[in-house]
């Protein structure tokens, strides 16, 4: 423990008398880490902003359709497949015992007309009762449109809060009143709470009709989304094996067939932007190691330098009793304390340079305890990787030579 | 000029006795030049082939469609208004070419992928063009065998084909001119009349076999007419003129009034780069910005061993001194020995670039040719940061009063 003690005093003592040099090899650490901190940051906050943007379309919803979400650009090979109809939707109802809600979903963009007011491209969504269990949004006002309306072909309407608002003066109450969706007259019963927007499309400019009363006036034939959720999230791996058995019997395919419908959930999505983005993040990451790499052969550089200047220092030493061990720990930790030092201001740095970047940029940062550890552990594998070499050097010096060096 | 010279004697003197200092230091500069210039090399090679990929499309042409190229890079908002827009016809074609005298020659394009077959050999993915006789007129195409598509062929809606050297080779292995046989794709049958020569084809369908059909046919089987397509070509020189002719036949065409806005798009194969280098060049700009760090660290680094330098050759800046030598001399001597340092670091970076390059030739579908300007600019780059971060220990050396220097222990 005193060794210990009396080593780090060695160390701070010389590194405080040769001030600048000290200065300048920390800088050099100083400005690798607030690299690699920042990159990483800016990384891990893009990451998980589009984790929580994925997560909104529901982490335990399957959706059923007739195009896969990842295509590859192939999307000719799916577009003739046949369309999903509510004969899937009843299929999946019937004969999948762990799907909790069914909800088919389809659109068309239209205008919307009250009064003199009229908007433009607004989605007109047909779906069933079980919309807001499985979307999480609830009406805000009113109700939404029960099971008997849907059945019966009900003409009644959910709006979503954007349109409320675009149509309706503040504060006015909506309910009850009839509006015109392409024509048709259809009658507001509930409005929804505020949903914010997914991948820059805002999910307010809408309203929602009963899917049948939509079939009524758009035709049978347009395809379907259907979204199915199992009734508890460790469910959903059955509830998929459960939907492909259906889906494969009521769409009549042979043993030997392919899927003609492809089954998506955010997973999906999520699998591809890491796949998409991995080699690019990793490239990123290492080129900003390559300056802690720089900086780790300028310490090295000065340790050597450091070793040579003080070869008759280490000749005292061990001409009165310092083994090799002493040595090569003085040096050392000469070299941790200036990587620990540099690892700690480039960490500070770092984060408040993502942080300022997030502030004046659109992009998103995180700071994560993640980076600020293989900031550490990176500078201090740097440190003793590029501090050996001379360390050992001072290390092994004959002490007859050191003495006798000029 | 002796002056110079001597400097150098002595720059490099005072390297040899701190070899293994000099070579860390220069070890520093290397790393970051190969970051940079590597990094450089790469955007620039990508680059050059995007390049190469468009202009492949004839410099003087153009594209007209109902729709954009690229939707949704800037806010995919106003899609669908996209899409009400009426189709094109391929009706406007003849009344276009009357009125455009400017305008060379005008073709009708669809594409289509189908999956081809000629008696057990079977091709995925043929990419199909449709078009009518006049594609011919433009620059990537070239026939080998047979012949083009014919008037007559676009007019009874015959099931011919024009197909390139990949299809030919893949569906029919053995013979090597298939003019005549017979083919299926997407389980139509259609006859070959004439094979393409070997070319840079199009943008993007230089990997894919590729198969041109007469748009009637095709439109016939397979539909799709919204996706129609025109493509121009002008007279040499004269495509602003041929440019401006073909909106205002298009927009007589489409009763468009005085004051509505062009309802279909019209773009240049520059457009088309531009569009796409706009969305790599921010990558590129960050990365090699992100790799210019560790040259600044680089130049950190020979800051500081030319300040040890400075402290420990004192006595020797005394003694210089003493003898007449001017802070200049030694200003001179610092700053050449950081410069020296620093450039060595940027040549062997670029050596070190130009074999990675050559091993990589093999390794990467597309070629890597580093620019003549990124060899200088590296050079100079890596000299500036010897000069920036060299200058001040060679100014505080210079200011050494000898006295106190001579002193120096």
């Amino acid at each position: 423990m005193y060794f210990l003690i009396e080593s780090l005093r060695t160390a701070y003592y010389s590194l405080s008398k040769h001030r600048l040099r000290a200065i300048l090899t920390t800088l050099g650490i100083v400005i690798g880490i607030t690299t690699i901190i920042t990159i990483v940051s800016l990384i891990d906050g893009l990451k998980k902003t589009v984790t929580g943007e994925f997560s909104q379309l529901g982490t335990n919803v399957l959706y059923v359709s007739k195009y896969p979400w990842i295509s590859h650009g192939k999307w000719y090979v799916y577009r003739k497949r046949k369309a999903i109809t509510m004969e899937e939707v009843n299929a999946i109802q019937e004969r999948c015992p762990s799907a909790a809600y069914v909800v088919p979903i389809v659109d068309a963009y239209t205008e919307v007309k009250y009064g003199s007011r009229k908007l433009e491209a607004i989605e007109i969504t047909g779906t069933n009762e079980f919309y807001p269990q499985v979307n999480g949004a609830y009406p805000e006002q009113g109700r939404f449109f029960s099971a008997s309306e849907v059945n019966h072909k009900q003409r009644v309407c959910v709006l979503g809060w954007g349109v409320y608002n675009n149509l309706f003066d503040h504060g006015e109450d909506p309910l009850g009143k009839w509006i015109r969706v392409s024509g048709i007259k259809v009658r507001i019963i509930g409005v929804l709470q505020k949903r914010g927007s997914v991948f820059g499309e805002s999910r307010d400019n809408m309203v929602l009709v009963p899917i049948d009363t939509f079939q009524k006036h758009y035709g049978r034939r347009i395809n379907i989304t259907i979204q199915v959720m199992p009734y508890n999230p460790e469910q959903l791996e059955q509830l998929e094996d459960e939907t492909v058995i259906a889906l494969r019997q009521v769409r009549r395919l042979h043993s030997w067939e392919e899927d003609d419908f492809s089954i998506n959930s955010q997973d999906v999505l999520l699998q591809e932007f890491k796949r998409t983005t991995k080699a690019l993040f990793a490239a990123m990451v290492a080129i900003s190691a390559l300056s802690l790499l720089v900086g780790g052969i300028g310490i090295m550089n000065i340790m050597l330098i450091s070793v040579t200047e003080r070869t008759r220092e280490i000749g005292i030493r061990k001409a009165i009793g310092a083994k090799r061990g002493h040595i090569l720990l003085q040096f050392l930790i000469e070299v941790l304390i200036l990587c620990w030092v540099g690892c700690l201001i480039g960490a500070s740095l770092g984060f408040g340079l993502a942080g300022f970047i997030s502030a004046v940029t659109p992009l998103p940062s995180a700071i994560s305890v993640k980076a600020g550890f293989l900031g550490l552990i990176f500078s201090s594998s740097v440190a003793l990787f590029f501090g050996i070499y001379p360390a050992g050097k001072a290390a092994n010096l004959n002490p007859i030579e050191a003495l006798h060096y000029e | 000029m002796f002056k110079l010279i001597d400097t150098m004697k002595i720059v490099f003197g005072g390297l040899r006795t701190h070899l293994s200092r000099g070579i860390l230091t220069t070890l520093g500069i290397t790393v970051g030049i190969v970051a940079v210039v590597g990094m450089g090399t790469m955007a620039y090679s990508l680059q050059q082939e995007i390049n190469k990929q468009f202009s492949s499309l004839g410099s003087n042409t153009f594209f007209i469609s109902r729709r954009p190229f690229i939707v949704g890079i800037g806010g995919h908002s106003d899609w669908r208004q996209y899409w009400r827009r009426k189709n094109l016809e391929v009706d406007y074609l003849p009344t276009i070419q009357k009125n455009s005298p400017h305008v060379q020659s005008i073709a009708p394009m669809l594409w289509y992928r189908q999956n081809a077959r000629s008696g057990d050999d079977q091709l995925d993915n043929l990419s199909i063009t449709a078009s009518n006789e006049n594609l011919y007129d433009f620059s990537s195409y070239d026939i080998e065998y047979g012949r083009f598509l014919s008037p007559s062929d676009i007019l009874y809606r015959k099931n011919v084909c024009v197909i390139d050297r990949k299809a030919a080779g893949i569906l029919f292995p053995d013979n090597l001119i298939p003019l005549d046989k017979r083919i299926k794709i997407g389980n139509i049958p259609f006859k070959i009349v004439g094979i393409l020569a070997e070319q840079t084809a199009a943008f993007g369908q230089e990997q894919s076999a590729q198969a041109i059909v007469p748009y009637s046919t095709a439109e016939k089987y397979w539909g799709g007419g919204w996706g129609l397509q025109f493509i121009v070509e002008a007279l040499p020189e004269k495509m602003e003129e041929a440019i401006d002719e073909v909106i205002v036949a298009l927009r007589n065409l489409r009763g468009l009034r005085f004051d509505d806005e062009n309802d279909f798009e019209l773009f240049t194969s520059e457009m088309l780069m531009e569009a796409v280098s706009n969305i790599t060049r921010v990558a590129y700009i960050v990365i090699i910005g992100i790799a210019a760090i560790s040259l600044l660290v680089g130049g950190i680094g020979i800051m500081n061993v030319m300040f040890v330098s400075v402290t420990e050759r004192t006595k020797e800046i005394g003694i210089r001194k003493s003898c007449g030598a001017q802070p200049k001399d030694i200003l001179l001597q610092f700053g050449a020995e950081a410069i020296v340092l620093s450039t060595i670091g940027g040549i062997i970076g670029l050596i070190l670039v130009l074999s990675l390059s050559l091993l990589a030739k093999k390794a990467v579908p597309f070629t890597i040719s580093i620019p003549g300007w990124l060899v200088i600019v590296g050079i100079l780059f890596s000299a500036m940061v010897g000069l920036a971060f060299g200058i001040f220990p060679a100014y505080k050396a210079s200011r050494k009063n000898p006295v106190e220097a001579l002193h120096y222990e």
